[in-house]
């Protein structure tokens, strides 16, 4: 069990967890995934495509750097995703860098769209694996 | 055509869309807001996101204000219709929005719209500002404010302007201990200030009261001082600061190191224009708010129906987004029939006496924290100045020898801006250094891309 020692207030009795890289945490209801991995005080909490550790910036959902990947699916923000009972949270994974494992539900990001846009006088390919 | 069952909608439920919505609803008008984030209140007033028992970091004028903001909605609830974790993400047909609540997309039809978006922080690159810990300062009040914990123990802040104290105080009364805060302009700057700063009393005494907090508790205040660089192996664990000129450029012979956590910075604010351009009403460049929607009298912007308050139309903070979301709806309730020319000319005066009481005070705080371009030599050649596609400083500048005067040219030159953030990050310095260079105004604007907020497949397929 990881220890939550940053709360400022307590958290009171928590019924519910979530595990933060495979340890269970408690948690309650309403915060989101990062204050909890802020109150076991942690803050590496992802890697870029460019190998790069990257922890929270903004806290507001505009920066994109605490992505973390939440029941299998990468680029979650871990600062505008609420906490649900049983969650697992894995920190600096990315699925470029995580070998061998396949996202099993990408986002599709405006950069996509562009994409299409500029390619759109080219035949569409199979491939449909956007990132 | 009756205009009894006439949709207005509006983006953004913090002090700008609340306070428009109860302007409204004072007349009988309904009014839907929607908001991606999970409690109404907007960045300020959103309060924390899980139970407390108590507030020990937030003092008492703060929480008095969060309550009647709170109040303007619970006072007209049944003509207050909220939609919240959900996001606008583009427009849809010529009067329409697209939604997103994670889950699945919708589209929703406005006669009248009002976009109170707000801002998001200007970022200041540094060697050693993408490591963990060094954290947006805003950010780290989020952390304090709606989500409880500290993040970090040992803490620095560097920017500029009234939030500095703030935080500061907020901080150290959650229990991180501040090793300093410091302002990058001088205090001789802020001394010029002393009457603009006296059109809001209550505020400037409300400031004095935190500088002599920190005194007491033995926080340092630096002004004229302000970051160099972070360092770290795997996150911060020291900062470099020096004195900054009137130019805020590092005097680098008198800079001194601190060990620490985690760091605040705060060097100003951007306004969030991503629905305002996709819905492709007229911007202007500001240099303290990058760029905003044009607007004529009344909020109105360059589409009819669509209104721009609060800090999306420029950085005037909460008390002065609060009468822009009050104009705007003394103009729609005029143009519903709701309420006569009189009714309308003198409620929307007091409301823009109101307003200029804020701008007068405001202005004096603007000009004293007016960013100085001597920061943009903190970067050296190997800094990233795009987190998202890892473009390095050496990049943008051999872009800039290679003759590129303007935004799109520079994206596709670099990839500056092609990241999952749509270039929120990295287009403020940017566009300083095309200011720099002369190319203002020329320069353009770095555009918002559909969708706003990334969507899943599953969620297209439906
Ligand atoms: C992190 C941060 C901290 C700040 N702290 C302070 C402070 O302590 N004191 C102070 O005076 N000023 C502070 N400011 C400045 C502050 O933004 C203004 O003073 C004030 O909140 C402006 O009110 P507003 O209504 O214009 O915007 P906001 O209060 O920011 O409200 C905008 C709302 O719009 C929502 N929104 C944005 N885009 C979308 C979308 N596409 N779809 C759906 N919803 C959307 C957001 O979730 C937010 O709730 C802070 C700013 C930031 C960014
Ligand atoms: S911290 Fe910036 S998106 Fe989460």
């Amino acid at each position: 069990m990881l220890n939550r020692k940053a709360d400022i207030t307590p958290i009171g009795e928590s019924q519910i967890q979530i595990y933060i890289d495979d340890e269970p945490v408690n948690v309650v209801e309403g915060e989101t995934v990062l204050s909890a991995i802020h109150a076991v005080q942690k803050n590496q909490i992802m890697q870029n495509d460019y190998k790069a550790n990257l922890g929270a910036y903004c806290g507001m959902g505009i920066c994109h750097s605490c992505l973390v990947n939440i029941d299998g699916k990468y680029k979650q923000r871990s600062c505008k995703t609420l906490i649900r009972d049983g969650m697992r949270v894995t920190t600096m994974s990315n699925r470029f860098n995580d070998m061998g494992i396949k996202d099993n539900q990408p986002l599709v990001t405006s950069a996509d769209f562009e994409e299409k846009v500029a390619s759109s006088d080219q035949p569409e390919s199979e491939d449909s694996n956007v990132n | 055509m009756s205009t009894k069952n006439q949709q207005v909608i509006i983006v953004g439920g913090g002090a700008a869309g609340i306070s428009a919505a109860a302007q409204l609803a004072e007349f009988g008008i309904s009014s839907k807001i929607i908001d991606e984030a999970t409690k109404l209140g907007g960045v300020v007033y959103r309060g924390p996101l899980r139970h407390t028992e108590e507030l020990p970091h937030l003092d008492e004028f703060y929480q008095k204000s969060q309550k009647s903001l709170q109040d303007k909605y619970h006072n007209n609830k049944d003509k207050i219709d909220v939609q919240l974790e959900t996001s606008v993400i583009g427009p849809d047909g010529a009067n329409g929005l697209i939604l997103s609540d994670q889950k699945s997309l919708s589209s929703l039809n406005y006669d009248y719209l009002i976009l109170s978006t707000g801002c998001h922080e200007r970022s200041v690159p540094f060697p050693g500002w993408t490591l963990p810990g060094v954290m947006m300062m805003g950010g780290v009040q989020l952390q304090i404010k709606s989500g409880l914990v500290r993040p970090g123990e040992k803490m620095a802040l560097c920017g500029t302007g009234p939030l500095l104290p703030l935080i500061a105080c907020q901080l150290h009364k959650a229990g991180v201990e501040v090793e300093g805060v410091y302002e990058a302009s001088s205090f001789t700057r802020l001394a010029k200030e002393a009457v603009a700063l006296l059109n809001k009393p209550m505020l400037t005494l409300n400031g004095l009261s935190m500088m002599s907090y920190l005194k007491r508790n033995n926080v340092p205040f630096h002004y004229g001082w302000g970051i160099v660089k972070a360092e770290g192996k795997e996150a911060v664990e020291e900062i470099t600061v020096a004195p900054y000129d009137k130019e805020w450029k590092a005097d680098l012979s008198k800079a001194r190191t601190a060990k620490l956590d985690s760091i605040g910075i705060g060097y100003g604010f951007v306004a969030r224009t991503q629905i305002t351009q996709l819905l492709n009403l007229e911007h202007e460049y500001s240099y303290q708010s990058s760029y905003v929607p044009r607007l004529s009298g009344n909020q109105r912007s360059s589409k009819d129906n669509v209104y721009v308050a609060g800090d999306t139309s420029g950085i005037l903070g909460s008390d002065g987004a609060a009468f822009e979301g009050q104009i705007a709806a003394l103009d729609i309730a005029l143009r519903m029939g709701a309420i006569d020319a009189a009714t309308h000319a003198s409620r929307t005066n007091k409301a823009r006496k109101g307003l200029q009481r804020v701008r007068n005070f405001r202005f004096g705080f603007d000009r004293f924290s007016e960013r100085q371009l001597g920061m943009l030599d903190l970067p050296d050649d190997d800094t990233v100045i795009c987190r998202c596609e890892n473009v390095k400083k050496s990049q943008i500048d051999a872009a800039f020898e290679r003759g590129v005067k303007d935004i799109t040219s520079l994206k596709m030159a670099t990839r500056a801006g092609l990241g999952d953030c749509q270039g929120k990050i990295c287009s403020a310095y940017c566009y300083d250094r095309f200011k720099q260079a002369g190319h203002a105004e020329r320069m353009g604007q770095l555009r918002a891309r559909f969708p706003v907020e990334p969507i899943s497949f599953a969620m297209m397929e439906d």
